[in-house]
């Protein structure tokens, strides 16, 4: 299955420089959003907010599904 | 100016605020509401200038204003509170004379202090709202945590390079920053902004989108409408708008 994730703030230094547009990411069926983060390299607790299909997940042992869209956000902290 | 009560319009203030009183969702009532309230702007910076500027001109009848620095010239690229002429002087003073400059009937309150500890509680406590300014994670828990323990709403907004976002967090029912990033990161994964840079117009957008939470919220209009989570991206020139709940598993607000 394929899902579609936007990296915000820190992360796109992170993982792949996506210049903003969504990445498609191949994962196994029955992938969780634990297994996207490690499959992109990302350290979890970089990971503030996730976002599935437009609803915040705080769970990340949520299964993801084919189309997903997901964006990720570090904290942000400037003013 | 002419003696009026608390949230009367005097006659002066009618010829200023005209172009609200003529907007029917604003009108008399929204700008005696304005006038009324006690609105208390944390950081005087990116978010800060624009947010105090447009509070102050909307006619936001006492303006809280907190931060302990001076202004240094590699501010001016975005906090447009400040000149030339007010590098090296307070920003709370600074920021006061331009409020005041900009719109003389509304009362500011500066306070030149680090918004922190028993100080942050005491000044708070005046206020009916808070919003953002801050630069740091640890100020945007210690606001959480006030605005949750006087029952004020928590105009939050925050940005990183291209990107900002902003909500109006601890709304009775709605979402609070812990909601929505639940634990403090570790800190070394926390890069301050002198290092990781903002492009001048996003606290713009940022603080203006606080500051019209804030309007929403004194007007009455944030009540009738669920809670947002705003994400402006500039790069793509685009903004997600996410709806946002209280996490029943918070653990400032929850169960």
């Amino acid at each position: 299955m394929n899902i579609e994730v936007r990296l915000y703030a820190g992360l796109r230094a992170e993982s792949v420089r996506s210049s903003g547009d969504a990445l498609s990411v191949p994962l196994a069926e029955g992938a969780t959003l634990s297994d996207l983060l490690s499959h992109l390299g990302i350290q979890p607790d970089l990971v503030h907010l996730a976002i599935v299909n437009g609803r915040i997940h705080h769970d990340r042992a949520v299964r993801l599904a084919d189309g997903d869209r997901v964006a990720l956000f570090p904290p942000v902290g400037g003013g | 100016m002419s003696q009026t009560t608390r949230d009367e319009l005097s006659d002066q203030e009618r010829v200023r605020y005209a172009r609200h009183l003529a907007v029917p969702d604003i009108g008399e009532d929204g700008q005696r509401r304005l006038k009324a309230a006690r609105v208390l702007v944390v950081g005087l910076g990116g978010l800060g200038s624009p947010s105090s500027l447009y509070l102050a001109a909307a006619g936001v009848g006492t303006l809280g204003i907190v931060d302990s620095d001076v202004v240094a010239v590699s501010n001016l690229q975005r906090q447009i509170l400040y000149g030339e002429r007010r590098v090296g002087d307070p920003k709370t003073e600074a920021a006061r004379d331009r409020l005041r400059d900009l719109n003389p009937f509304v009362h500011i309150e500066p306070f030149r202090l680090r918004f922190a500890g028993r100080d942050a509680r005491r000044i708070a406590a005046d206020y009916d709202v808070i919003v953002d300014g801050t630069d740091n994670l640890e100020t945007r828990y210690l606001i959480n945590d006030i605005a949750l323990e006087l029952s004020i709403p928590y105009a939050y907004g925050a940005v990183f390079q291209l990107e900002g976002q902003a909500a109006l967090l601890c709304v009775s029912g709605g979402p609070c920053y812990r909601c929505l990033f639940p634990s403090p990161p570790p800190p070394e994964s926390v890069r301050p902004a002198e290092e990781t840079g903002i492009l001048g117009v996003v606290p713009g957008v940022i603080g203006l989108l606080q500051a019209t939470e804030v309007i929403r919220w004194v007007t009455k209009y944030a009540a009738a409408t669920p809670s947002r989570l705003l994400v402006y991206d500039a790069r793509r020139i685009e903004f997600l708008s996410i709806a946002i709940d209280a996490n029943p598993a918070c653990p400032s607000c929850g169960d």
